[in-house]
């Protein structure tokens, strides 16, 4: 009979998986959490700020895809059965640390310095959400973990003294197994050549520019129409007011839609646009590479490098360069050529790598 | 400095790059991220801002430096955007970031230097403080402060970046000069009056020396410092041996002269200090300094963008003095190291005031 070493014991700060809807941060704990049991290399503890939340009970959240699920089950517990965390075990934050010092070891995430650098695009609750605790944060964390190398770089030009600390935690692509099924099951969408374009009409995410561009004359001129998947807000009917009837009909916007229309959106576009003018990874450029989508982004913070051979960038306030790229993405050779390559680029995000950083600082 | 001496060497090197707050790019059209001056032709700007402009503009020129803006530096700081941004800038050291105090955006590998122009701002004013306060590592890397005297201490270490001093020689235009009558009567319902300005033909009086006091919201919101102004103010209304000009503050940059009026009657009106209810002419309001009148004495608050003013202007003083509360020896520090000529300082008194009482932790 062979002796087994005990696996290190790591708690992941779940609280984000509390929201209702998951977008952004709520995804990327999730996949964080897949990515670590996924590894059989750790055993995983769970907590929500102090408190410890049983495994089972967090893999049951995910199988429901809600927060709603563990609040009504933490909701309806008497308060003599929480149980706090065990603090003799690293604590790793997926994202804001609000709390300093729960556990001997503890490291956090930070996907951008958005806040810090451009505020004016983020309203004054977030900045102070992000920013009132960040030099604890990082002061108080043993490592650093950073979504890309652009939001560790801007991290560590601004607090140089973190740089040494700072590690890369990269998310990967994950659709789920059954949706090519459910996929080929459905008719075939029907919308012509378009690109999809993520993102609301929010200043960073720079839509106004693809916007501006539907006057170009080359844009104009070609047979390509614009699906964006993202709320309509009253900015965009102001930008769309601007444009004449036949730009006008270019656009459509989908408003909010389900991971499978996504999914089926994306499947059968030309390609994917990423106007956004800062990002601190750009997940949907992933998404799009994992099913053969070159990507068309803004040459700015993290695309370059998450996209990498698999798409063609632009000056994200060149409304001519932005008019080039389209051009050259739009040829059908040009996308035949980039495809392979987007692919291959989207394998390399995989859950062993994301897990790989968070493995390594636990010694498993 | 006289007007026919040969500029001394700049600072900057023969390119500089410079980038406004992101908060203004929505009111530009810019042809990508590297735009030129023409950009800004149009765009209604806060006057501090124009001059903070003008002063760049005015150093690029006597230096023969080429000027360029770049919309976005925060997104040019490393690997293929930084190489884009490289093979278009050259030669380029030197990065002007001109900052509304909510962020600060350095280039790394550049030489930063950080002009925050909305000085008597108390929103951006605080906005900066508070910066300081989240990320102060932002500004120990700079290069210099252009016209400015921030110091912070993080840790135990003091750090006082480099001030870089850039005059004007000429007074910019203000927009049109205007007087007012002093007069502190209650607003009316709306929060304004109708006072009417004095005819533009009208000089002003040559018998007495003028004292000149520039207002901002930071100036207003100084109480020690507007008692200080409205005795000063109430010295002239009973037959004193000065004419007060009072500056009207541009509360949000605003070039509105009855909104300026009401903001500095409001001010007045709540420190407490009764003035007759009468017009008086022995004071006034202006919207602008009166060009080539010669002025007894200006009376500086440390929160006047001072720079705005020419050297022109302060040539026409035969004194210049500072007074306020805080920080008011150090500013004294700066803004004679910029006029390069004596500054005086003047202590706010407390007399004739209820003193301040300070209350101990434990009862």
């Amino acid at each position: 009979m062979t002796e087994t070493t005990p696996k290190p014991r790591l708690t992941l700060d779940i609280t984000p998986l509390l929201e209702d809807e998951w977008t952004g941060i709520s995804v990327f704990t999730r996949r964080l959490a897949q990515a670590l049991e996924r590894s059989g290399r750790v055993e995983l503890d769970y907590g929500i700020r102090m408190t410890r939340i049983a495994a089972p009970e967090v893999r049951e959240t995910i199988r429901h895809g809600s927060g709603s699920f563990l609040r009504g089950r933490i909701n309806g517990r008497p308060s003599d059965a929480f149980e706090p965390i065990d603090s003799s075990l690293p604590l790793l934050y997926p994202s804001v640390k609000e709390n300093f010092g729960l556990a001997r070891r503890e490291a956090s995430t930070i996907h951008d310095i958005s806040t810090l650098v451009m505020p004016e695009t983020h309203d004054q609750a977030n900045v102070a959400y992000h920013l009132e605790p960040l030099r604890d944060q990082i002061t108080s964390d043993e490592v650093v973990f950073c979504v890309s190398e652009a939001t560790r770089a801007a991290l560590s030009d601004t607090f140089p003294w973190v740089a040494p600390k700072t590690r890369l935690l990269m998310q990967y692509a994950d659709w789920p197994e059954h949706f090519p099924l459910l996929d080929r099951n459905q008719p075939t969408v029907e919308l012509g050549r378009y690109a999809v374009v993520i993102g609301t009409i929010e200043p960073r995410k720079n839509l106004d520019l693809l916007l501006r561009a539907l006057e170009h004359p080359s844009v104009i001129a070609s047979d390509l129409t614009f699906i964006v998947i993202g709320r309509r807000g009253w900015l965009a009917d102001q930008a769309l007011a601007r444009l004449r009837p036949q730009a006008q009909q270019k656009v459509k916007f989908t408003g909010f839609v389900s991971e499978f229309v996504k999914y089926r959106l994306l499947k059968a576009a030309e390609f994917l646009i990423l106007t956004s003018v800062y990002e601190g990874f750009g997940i949907p450029a992933v998404e799009a590479m994992s099913l053969g989508k070159p990507v068309l982004a803004s040459l700015t913070s993290s695309f370059p490098e998450v996209i990498g051979d698999g798409g063609v960038f632009f000056d994200p306030f060149s409304v001519d360069e932005f008019a080039a790229g389209l051009k050259e993405i739009s040829d059908p050779r040009r996308i035949a050529e980039l495809a392979p390559l987007a692919l291959q680029q989207a394998a390399s995000f995989t859950p062993d790598r994301m897990a790989a950083p968070v493995l390594e600082w636990i010694g498993a | 400095m006289p007007d026919d001496a040969p500029p001394a060497q700049s600072v900057f090197g023969p390119r500089i790059l410079v980038s406004l707050p992101g908060s203004w790019l929505p009111a530009l059209k810019i042809p990508g991220s590297l735009f030129g001056r023409d950009a800004l032709r149009d765009v209604v700007m806060p006057i501090e801002l124009r001059a903070a402009l003008a002063l760049l503009t005015q150093e690029a020129t006597a230096h023969l430096i080429t000027m360029q803006f770049v919309a976005r530096p925060e997104i040019f700081t490393h690997g293929r955007a930084r190489a884009w941004l490289d093979q278009r800038i050259g030669d380029t050291q030197d990065h002007v970031a001109l900052t509304d105090g909510h962020t600060l955006r350095a280039i790394p590998g550049l030489r930063n230097h950080m002009f925050f122009y909305p000085r008597g701002n108390p929103g951006k004013e605080a906005a900066l403080r508070n910066l300081l306060r989240l990320a102060p590592e932002l500004f120990s890397g700079l290069a210099s402060q252009i016209n400015g005297g921030i110091g912070y201490r993080c840790g135990d270490a003091w750090h006082r970046p480099s001030a870089m001093h850039l005059r004007l020689r000429q007074t910019p235009a203000m927009g049109v000069v205007e007087r007012f009558p002093f007069s502190c009567a209650p607003l009316g319902p709306l929060g304004t009056r109708d006072i009417e300005p004095a005819p533009p033909d009208t000089p002003l009086p040559a018998d007495r020396p003028i004292r000149y006091i520039p207002l901002s919201e930071t100036a207003l919101a100084d109480t020690a410092f507007l008692r200080m102004v409205a005795q000063e103010v109430l010295r002239a209304i009973f037959g004193g041996p000065e004419l007060v000009l009072l500056e009207l503050p541009r509360p949000e940059g605003g070039a509105e002269v009855a909104g300026r009026i009401a903001a500095a009657v409001k001010a007045f009106n709540a420190i407490g200090v009764t003035f007759p209810r009468t017009e008086s002419w022995a004071a006034q309001f202006v919207t602008a300094p009166p060009r080539d009148t010669p002025l007894g004495s200006i009376l500086l608050h440390p929160g006047i963008p001072f720079w705005c003013y020419g050297l022109d202007f302060y040539a026409m003083a035969e004194r210049i003095e500072v007074a306020g509360s805080g920080m008011a020896s150090r500013f004294r520090a700066l803004l004679s190291a910029w006029l390069e000529r004596d500054v005086t300082l003047l202590r706010l008194g407390s007399t004739g005031w209820a003193a301040r009482v300070t209350l101990s932790d434990t009862p």
